[in-house]
Parts: structure tokens; sequence; C-alpha cells
């Protein structure tokens, strides 16, 4: 049972990723997602993005739960005002509630690291706090 | 004495000073900081010295400011002028008051602990060369040397660290040369 | 009671700024711009000399000297002619704001319109990033901040 957790920046580039095993069901926090998958998960979370694009004037919430799947794996996606983009895609079902509350938090996470005069729009993110952040929130949550 | 600058401080505070959203004073200071990175090839010896010249500008000019609205006169010693520069001088115009410490035994040089410190709020340094060289904050050494030279201190003030780049506290160290008796306005001495 | 005229003049003796006001009968006279030069050069000098004629006890004794009844800290605060009356005060920063007026302005009255017009100087000449420090003021805001301020007084 894992997830793969990426950010995307304002114009689509990866600014942000994890692979992450969850942490319930006695899990610890290693991921196993198979060979075949992991090289294709760029693929599979930028594919959904023309979804996420279709719904983004349509929807008024900034989450949604059911945004695109794969074979098993399903995607969530969670959309800033600013049009910066998390995405998860995990074979986990039922968890949506804590996946939500995990997106509020990075939210804030991304625009503390936005609020950095050394940070730039759309560079990837290699601030080793960041990081660490992210992976307690992913303790908490996922 | 100390506790009656630390009241006329807050009265100052309270009563008398323009205040700003703090977020865009730190993202303010900060985009100056990341463009003087940018624009001097990341050189940051370089920028310490921009950001402390920058400093001196503010510091010849916020003097006068400083003493209309304290309307405090001369100070007799060091000690004095350590406490008035952190319990008036940092508190109108940052609202913190650094904490005096590290006396040296010929009481003339003294450190400025700052336990929060408003320029720096979401900053975290861009690489391992930032974080030996870069004094983010230097403009507030520059700002303490304007100042204090024109009430004819001259001191040389610089940091001695930053917990910014991962040390116990940010601490800015003030140290008296000398007196400059013979630029004292007349009458004042 | 009118001020007649408003004087800055920096820590080294220059004139920074200078400004007349128009009042009723002023008995100042108006004068070409290097009387004014030699007004403040000589003001600086005045006050300079006064400063030093500080009594004996007074001297290195800082408490005593704060006490304006023993010393002359201050050097020259106050003269006083048969028509007008000239306030001088310093800063410490050495900066010196000198009024002239007429007779029945008080210490403290003046002292305080010095206020005033200090603040105006820190805020509107000093923060203004384009005023180089001791070259001479010519800035319409502050001269509006200083009209504002002295015709408030006036009124």
């Amino acid at each position: 049972m894992s997830y793969y957790f990426a950010i995307l920046g304002t114009n689509d580039a990866p600014v942000y990723e994890l692979e992450i095993g969850t942490y319930r069901q006695s899990g610890n926090g290693v991921p196993h997602l198979p060979n075949e998958l992991q090289e294709l998960e760029q693929f599979i979370l930028n594919s959904s993005l023309d979804i996420l694009q279709d719904n983004q004037f349509k929807d008024t919430g900034l989450f949604s739960k059911n945004l695109d799947s794969f074979y098993g794996y399903k995607i969530l996606s969670y959309l800033t005002q600013g049009n910066g983009k998390f995405l998860i895609m995990t074979d986990l079902k039922n968890h949506d509630e804590s996946i939500r509350q995990f997106f509020i938090e990075i939210h804030e996470l991304y625009v503390r690291n936005l609020l950095n005069p050394f940070y730039e729009i759309n560079q990837p993110i290699r601030s080793a706090d960041f990081d660490t952040r992210v992976r307690a929130l992913a303790k908490r949550y996922l | 004495m100390s506790k009656q600058l630390k009241q006329l401080g807050d009265d100052i505070w309270k009563n008398q000073v323009e205040k700003i959203n703090s977020e865009l004073f730190t993202l303010t200071y900060g985009s100056v900081v990341a463009q003087l990175c940018k624009d001097l090839d990341n050189n940051y010896d370089q920028v310490n010295n921009e950001l402390y010249k920058m400093g001196y500008n503010i510091g010849v000019r916020l003097i006068d400011e400083f003493l209309q609205k304290t309307q405090l006169s001369r100070c007799t010693n060091m000690h004095e002028t350590a406490e008035v520069v952190s319990k008036i001088g940092f508190k109108i115009f940052l609202n913190i008051t650094p904490t005096v410490s590290h006396w040296t035994a010929d009481n003339k040089s003294f450190g400025l602990i700052l336990v929060e410190n408003p320029l720096a709020d979401f900053v975290e340094l861009p690489n391992t060369e930032a974080r030996k060289k870069l004094w983010y904050s230097n403009v507030l050494c520059g700002v303490l040397k304007g100042c204090l030279e024109m009430v004819q201190l001259d001191c040389d003030v610089s940091f001695l660290q930053d917990s910014l780049k991962g040390d116990e506290n940010t601490e800015i160290r003030v140290k008296l040369n000398k007196i400059l008796k013979d630029e004292i306005p007349a009458g004042e001495e | 009671m009118p001020i007649y005229s408003f004087y800055l003049i920096s820590k080294s003796g220059s004139l920074l700024y200078q400004k007349d006001f128009h009042s009723q009968n002023s008995p100042i006279s108006k004068q070409n711009s290097n009387d004014y030069l030699v007004i403040a050069s000589t003001l600086h000098g005045v006050h300079a000399i006064a400063s030093k004629l500080t009594p004996e006890e007074a001297m290195g004794n800082y408490e005593k000297s704060r006490l304006p009844t023993n010393s002359n800290r201050f050097g020259l605060q106050c003269i006083t002619t048969a028509k007008f009356k000239i306030f001088i005060h310093q800063t410490t920063t050495g900066l010196k704001l000198i009024l002239f007026t007429s007779n029945d302005v008080s210490l403290i009255q003046a002292t305080q319109l010095q206020g005033q017009l200090y603040k105006s100087y820190a805020d509107y000449v000093l923060k203004n990033p384009f005023y180089r420090l001791d070259m001479p003021i010519r800035f319409r805001l502050f001269d509006d901040k200083v009209l504002t301020v002295v015709t408030g007084y006036n009124a």
C-alpha cells in the first residue's frame, strides 16, 4: 500500500516528488510500488492533468478525490488558487478524508516555501527542511 | 533606569510609530537580498558589503528620527548605550528587544542577541556557500554603525552568529573603537 | 506671536534651509542670499563660543551639567533684542534649528515648535531617499510641511 506524491508548478513542471508507503495497517512508510509502475508514475500523473484542467473552472472545490484511475490506482488532486497542483496516486481505498487533510497541510508548507526570498517559482524545491516536514505530514496522515 | 527605558520604548511603539504589515516588510527585504545575490553572481562577501552600506545610509538618517521621538540626550557610558539600543532602538523600529550580553572586561564591547528576527521569517539560505558566507540580516549592522557614528561613537558592528546558518543564536557584536571627540557638536561634550 | 524666519544649520555650520514667513510689520527686513549664509555661520560660531563658557564646576561632570541652571550644555538658547528674539536648539546629532520670532514667544513655546519642525525634518528630509546628507534642502513637501507647522502656530 503506497503513495506517489508530486507537486507540479503553475506551468505543470514538477517541483517536488515523493514515494512513500502507508503508515496505516501496520505499514512502516516504505513504498511498495511495482517496478513497471515506478517507471510510469510521472506519465500517469501528467496525463491526469488534462482532466484537472477540464474541471478547473467547473468545480469550485480545491480537492478532487476521484480525478482519475489507473489499474487499481486512483489519483487524487488538490489545485491551489495560484495554480499549483498537488497530486497523489495510491492503491489505498477509503482514505480520502485524511489525504484531503494532508493536502491542506501541504498547501500551507507550499505557501511558506514560496515566501522564502531565495526560492523562485516553479523551480524544484530542494530544501531539506521542506522534505522533512512533508515526510512528517505523511507519517501523520497517510 | 532599565525599566524606565523599557517603558519609554513601549510607549513610543504604541503611540508614535507607523506600523506596516510584517509580511510585506519581510518579503520586501527578502527580495532585496535575493536580487542582490543574483546581481552580484552570488558573491556573498560583496552582498554582505552592499547590505552593510545600505544599512549605513539608513542609519545616518534614522538616528534623527530616533532622537526626535525619544528626546533622549547623550549616553554617559556604553552600558547605557547598549540598553538604549536594545530597549528603545530595536523596540520602536522592529518591535523586538534583543538581550544585551557578553560584555568584555573593558566595557567597550557587547553582544545583542536577537531571539526573533523579523527580517528572517520564512528564509532558508539557498546553499552551503551562502550558509557559510552570507550574513542575511547584515543591513542591521550597517544601521547600527550609521546611527552610532552620528552620535560620535565609532564602533565596529558585525554579526557573530546567525540562527539561519544553523548557529545557536543570532548575535550582533558591537565594539567601541573610540569616541570621536573632535566631532561632538559644541556644547554637547 | 508671529514667527518671522526659520533656519536649519548642519553640524559643520553650513546653512541647509532658510525660510522667511510673511508677517505684518515684521521687523526683519529681507536679506540677500549671502546674508543668510553670514547669519547662519555667525550664529553657529557664537553658539560654539557660548557653550565653551561653561562654569568650571559643571565641566566634566555629566550629572551637574545636565542641570540647565549651572551649565551651558545647550550653548546658546535665546537671544533677545528690542524687536525680536532668536531661539536656537541643537539636537544630539549637531543639527541646529533656529527660529526668529516676535518678543512675546516664550522658550517653552519655541522649544515645542522646534520639536515639531525637527519631526518634519526627520520625516520629509531624511526619509526622502534622494536627499544627500548635509546638502541644502530643496523639497516642496518639506516646504509645505514647515509652512503648515508655522502657520498652524501663528494662527
